[in-house]
């Protein structure tokens, strides 16, 4: 048995390509660990980095108004567990015609934490591997895909690898709402507002909703006076819409200049 | 007294001043259905003026175009968007497309209509003014007009956001549907859809 885990798939495979569109796809793929070897019983990091060339971007679970999302399939042999860990905070890009996207420039990494079973056999080794598909745009949009392997050793013992890479790239996963801030909810018919207090500074307050197909959320404001007040609309595309769980990421700079973000979950729709 | 509410409004003023709005996207609201939609006058591929008023009487579909973008050759690669067009030409129902890239020439538009055998009107709105108007995002963004040219559906072709022409089989074809429940004399039980594809390449 594998495990075959993680995002939704949504399929995209490469179609002829258009005109101007360049031979190479200008998105590279590849799969890193934070260990050097696979210790039996152990916790360990795998993830995708995509390396984006410039001008290009790919995109996050929800791409906004156009695109597809990037979406990542680990495998790892039977008796290893593979617990993805989503999407890393994205940026907002604005193209003319009021078209709003979400994703990523230049690179992402997409992790998921991997146990090795214990009673592995040191001396052997260990095949990984990952299917990654994505969309990436500038002037046109081309879709690709990689299928990406890596292969470890079982040992006893192992040493750190890529030790910024997995650090970086961890602390740009939207986090629990947790010490950060005091969350406070409010709903009238579709309008909805949440109020954060902070416990930390924050700065540069920017909201990501992902409401799925059934769903438009419109008049995204953010108001900070002191606390953010997140006020938006949710409405059905069509009527009855399924009730979701909506993901929510508000980014925000910390003290020290870095962008970092915090994951609340909104209910839409009848409970 | 005065002096207390002096010191009321500048504290009110300063209040102000640290409320700042952010991120205020997707200002216009959507084409509302039921609602008249708005007219255009644009050149096909031939440079011939065709406008949406010449249609009223009739069921019109509009489809934004850009041969360049894998959604949209999606739909075309195996044929199903000139199959879908023909069908529904049988009942009456008028099909054009619109390219709004801003790159779109009618010579352009000329050799898609050519090299994808489609035998209906490709128009050049490169400078973004009709895809404005109708608040389009994405090729392909869907319309259905209604004989009286109010808006019966806009959204996605399909339910199946991908690139691949193969997942055309097995999702559901909102326009299909949308037109069915039309000719049927029923209303457009999903006359809302979320749009999928590449974004329009708007002229800046």
């Amino acid at each position: 048995m594998r495990y075959a885990l993680l995002f939704i798939g949504l399929i995209t495979f490469c179609v002829a390509g258009a005109s101007a569109a360049p031979k190479e796809n200008p998105v590279k793929a590849e799969l890193l660990a934070d260990m050097s070897a696979v210790v039996p019983g152990a916790t360990f990091n795998v993830a995708v980095k995509f390396t984006i060339e410039p001008g290009w971007h790919i995109y996050w679970i929800n791409p906004g108004d156009a695109g597809l999302p990037t979406t990542v399939k680990f495998s790892a042999p039977a008796g290893f567990k593979v617990e993805p860990l989503g999407y890393p905070t994205p940026i907002q890009f604005d193209q003319p015609g009021n078209v709003v996207g979400y994703g990523y420039t230049e690179s992402l990494v997409i992790m998921a934490k991997v146990t090795a079973p214990a009673d592995l056999k040191p001396g052997t080794a260990v095949d990984l591997s990952a299917d990654a598909k994505w969309l990436v745009c500038k002037d046109v949009c081309i879709p690709g895909k990689a299928a990406v392997a890596l292969q470890l050793k079982v040992d006893a013992k192992s040493e750190k690898a890529n030790e910024a890479l997995f650090a970086d790239w961890s602390a740009k996963l939207p986090a629990e709402a947790g010490k950060t801030a005091v969350v406070t909810r409010t709903v009238k018919n579709e309008d909805h507002t949440i109020s954060l207090k902070w416990q930390v500074p924050a700065k540069n307050i920017e909201v990501f909703t992902a409401p799925g197909n059934g769903w438009a959320i419109s008049n995204v404001q953010i108001v900070n006076n002191g606390e953010s007040a997140i006020h938006f609309t949710a409405k059905p595309l069509n009527k009855p819409a399924a009730a979701v769980e909506m993901p929510v990421v508000v980014a925000y700079d910390n003290a020290d200049g870095q962008r970092r973000s915090i994951q609340l979950t909104e209910h839409l729709g009848e409970k | 007294m005065r002096k207390f509410l002096s010191a009321f409004a500048l504290l009110a003023v300063a209040g102000l001043m640290f409320t700042q709005l952010a991120a205020k996207p997707a200002t216009l609201e959507p084409l509302a259905i039921g609602k008249a939609v708005p007219d255009f006058k644009l050149e096909d591929q031939n440079g011939k003026p065709v406008s949406l008023a010449d249609y009223k009487g009739k069921i019109v579909v509009l489809e934004w175009f850009n041969e360049d973008c894998p959604f949209v050759q999606k739909h075309y690669t195996a044929g199903h968007m000139n199959t879908l067009a023909q069908k529904y030409a049988a009942d009456d129902v008028v099909w054009i497309a619109i390219n709004s890239t801003k790159t779109a020439t009618n010579a352009s538009n000329l050799k898609a209509a050519t090299d994808w055998k489609m035998d209906r009107p490709i128009l050049n709105d490169s400078d973004g003014n009709v895809a404005r108007a109708y608040r389009s995002k994405n090729t392909p963004t869907m319309y259905v007009v209604n004989k009286d040219q109010t808006l019966a559906y806009r959204g996605a072709i399909d339910s199946k956001a991908s690139t691949e022409s193969a997942d055309i089989e097995g999702s559901t074809n909102y326009v299909a549907q949308a037109l069915d429940e039309l000719k049927a004399g029923k209303s457009v039980s999903e006359p809302e859809t979320k749009a999928y594809g590449c974004s329009v390449k708007y002229a800046e």
